[in-house]
């Protein structure tokens, strides 16, 4: 044992202690479930719903700036004096809030099979 | 100074002391006084966060900024609120079944070395100071002119008074400030909103029309370009914001003091929920501010505008009003700047101390001492610096603390969790580039240079002409991350990888308890 160790000090200098020892306590086929179809299925649903969204709230929030200083279609009054760029503005509210809360319920689905996945591997 | 205010600051005073009190019974290990036991509620963590991310220059300098610039005042504001999405997207969860007590413990869940660990400890301090430097120096020109107290003596009250119950109550105590002045400035805004509305007969679509013949600027106040004159300076400043917030140490060490990624989650939505409501109803505080106080008399009292709110306050609701609001600016930067320490302690006294020299061995008393030591030598260094900033405008402080969060700290760990080929050279070049390209950028900036003598730290023109390098510096941040994968591939080819355990964790939180037992 205490050779082992030397040899792990010895090859692995850099290598934290704790997260040696951690790994010696408890072997998990981390290589098999990432592999796995259901969880291939998993990760490849949470992509496509992430990068969607993301792509979408980036480009809804970074089109204002561009909108209001290189174009005049904002600067229309809708009601009373009340612009379409206040409209945008405040509707950056909204729009946050709505995608949160369609992310609440993706991840909720998403926790289902997590769990399924987990549960199934004994873990 | 009022007896009101005096009143007020005494009774908030004792009210810390007590939170400290309790709070200081629980922090008896060194990971209760880094993350709260991580056993923090969503409700409670949510406010905290907000308590944590809304500092004074929000609650402050918004109302001020829409006073004063009228539409250009959105670019400061919206990119925080999408900058949460950023987190719950593609930060909170990994971060939450990768980490322990610091980002280093994310970052290096995947890179098992020092040396990865070392620099993201380090971005943590250097972040955490700038961002602590800002708040400080904002709360000594603040305390200046709301309790006419010198800037030297308040910005020294702020910190002893801060490190105080930061080295008795460790994290708990902070979450707890965090919590109570969320809830503070929540309903001082609300009071406020109301008051303010009352006086203008409730008309949301009359003060539009009202806005075009109060200030100097005319109709053009309700249009962009105020403040400022190109959509590329206002585009650099959101996506600052946007993707500055998910690097912000302090911000991502909230989501360590849950108990797993659902909670963490849930935070997130409640934090939105107060900034969402807030961001509305601070447009019309500060249109009441530039109607009813006048731009003249909000630029005689601070040029910046940061006194718009206290006088709109004293206007509105008279000295108890203004009293009110004061004490609650005070808790804003005293749990800003503690959530600051905290974080910036942690990361010395856990990732350099503790993981790098004691090899993860050291016990609970020497972390204990070594935290409470370097939460002193950060609060020193802090308020040492501070006193000598006076002078200047400070606002680049917080777009150099947010840019070097975005460009340094954002990269690496985005493609920590989702980026397969991702190697420790990436990681270092990364962080390092998007350290170094910030700083380079903001101090070639007109931040930094002024041709008007005076104006700036140094006179001359500037030879960047953003004042906010993001735009520049992320993509190089990001870029530096990948060429640096590219060479240490080329150098190291085949590495034992663990990407696969970091993607079963991260996505299914087996490693932390909760879902498995949910």
């Amino acid at each position: 044992m205490k050779l082992f160790r030397l040899g792990v000090l010895l090859n692995m200098a850099q290598l934290e202690g704790n997260a040696i020892a951690k790994e010696e306590e408890q072997f998990i086929d981390y290589k098999r479930i990432a592999s796995s179809e259901e969880f291939k299925k998993l990760l490849s649903q949470k992509k496509r719903f992430i990068v969607s969204y993301t792509i979408f709230y980036l480009a809804y929030s970074l089109l204002l700036p561009l909108l209001a200083f290189y174009t005049d279609i904002l600067n229309h009054p809708v009601i009373g004096d009340i612009t379409w760029a206040w409209i945008y503005g405040v509707s950056m509210t909204a729009m946050s809030l709505w995608v949160c809360r369609m992310y609440i319920k993706k991840a909720a689905q998403f926790d289902e099979t997590a769990k399924e996945i987990l549960e199934k591997e004994g873990l | 100074m009022s007896l009101n205010v005096i009143i007020l600051f005494v009774f908030m005073s004792i009210g810390v002391l007590f939170i400290t009190y309790f709070a200081s019974k629980k922090t008896k290990t060194a990971g209760s006084f880094y993350t709260a036991g991580g056993g923090l509620t969503a409700r409670q963590n949510g406010l905290a966060l907000a308590g944590d991310f809304m500092s004074a220059s929000t609650f402050l300098g918004l109302i001020g900024a829409f006073a004063l610039t009228g539409y250009d005042a959105f670019f400061l504001m919206y990119g925080a609120l999408v900058s949460f999405l950023v987190i719950l997207f593609l930060v909170a969860e990994p971060l939450r079944n990768l980490g322990k007590y610091t980002l280093g413990d994310m970052i290096t869940a995947r890179f098992k070395y020092k040396q990865v660990r070392g620099v993201t400890a380090l971005n943590t301090m250097i972040i955490s100071i700038f961002y602590m430097l800002g708040q400080l120096v904002a709360a000594g020109a603040l305390f200046k002119l709301l309790l006419g107290i010198p800037y030297n003596t308040s910005v020294i009250i702020v910190g002893i008074f801060m490190l105080a119950f930061v080295l008795f109550g460790g994290m708990t105590a902070t979450s707890w400030v965090q919590i109570i002045k969320a809830i503070l400035l929540i309903a001082g805004s609300i009071i406020l909103f109301v008051l303010v509305m009352w006086r203008l007969d409730f008309n949301f679509i009359g003060i539009f029309t009202e806005m075009k013949t109060t200030t100097p600027f005319g109709a053009e106040f309700l249009n962009p370009g105020v403040k400022y004159t190109s959509g590329l300076e206002a585009a650099s400043l959101t996506l600052g914001l946007i993707l500055g917030t998910a690097g912000l140490p302090h911000v991502l060490v909230r989501f360590l003091t849950v108990p797993n990624a659902q909670v963490a989650r849930k935070s997130v939505v409640w934090v939105m929920w107060i900034l969402g409501i807030f961001h509305v109803m601070v447009i019309f505080l500060g249109f009441g501010a530039a109607k009813l106080v006048g731009s003249a008399n909000i630029i005689e009292a601070s040029p910046g505008g940061n006194m718009a709110g206290p006088l709109l306050a004293q206007l509105v609701g008279g000295d108890f009003l203004f009293a009110f609001i004061s004490a609650v600016s005070f808790a804003t930067i005293l749990a800003v700047v503690s959530g600051i320490v905290v974080t910036g302690a942690t990361a010395f006294s856990h990732d350099f101390y503790n993981e790098i020299l004691k090899d993860g061995k050291a016990t609970e008393k020497q972390q204990m001492f070594m935290v409470r030591l370097s939460s002193m030598v950060i609060t020193v260094i802090s308020i040492t610096l501070s006193l000598f900033l006076q002078q200047f405008n400070v606002t680049f402080l917080a777009v150099l603390a947010l840019t070097l969060a975005a460009s340094s700290n954002l990269p690496v760990i985005l493609f920590t969790i989702f980026w397969e080929k991702f190697n420790k050279t990436g990681a270092i070049a990364g962080m390092l580039v998007g350290l170094i390209s910030t700083i380079g950028l903001l101090a070639l900036s007109p931040n930094v240079w002024n041709p008007v003598p005076g104006a700036a730290l140094f006179t001359g023109d500037p030879i960047f002409p953003l004042a906010s390098p993001g735009i520049v510096s992320i993509p190089l941040g990001f870029l530096a991350a990948y060429i640096g994968t590219l060479i240490g591939a080329r150098r190291q080819p085949v590495v034992e990888d663990n990407f696969s355990e970091i993607l079963v964790k991260a996505n299914t939180g087996n490693d932390v308890k909760g879902i498995a037992n949910h």
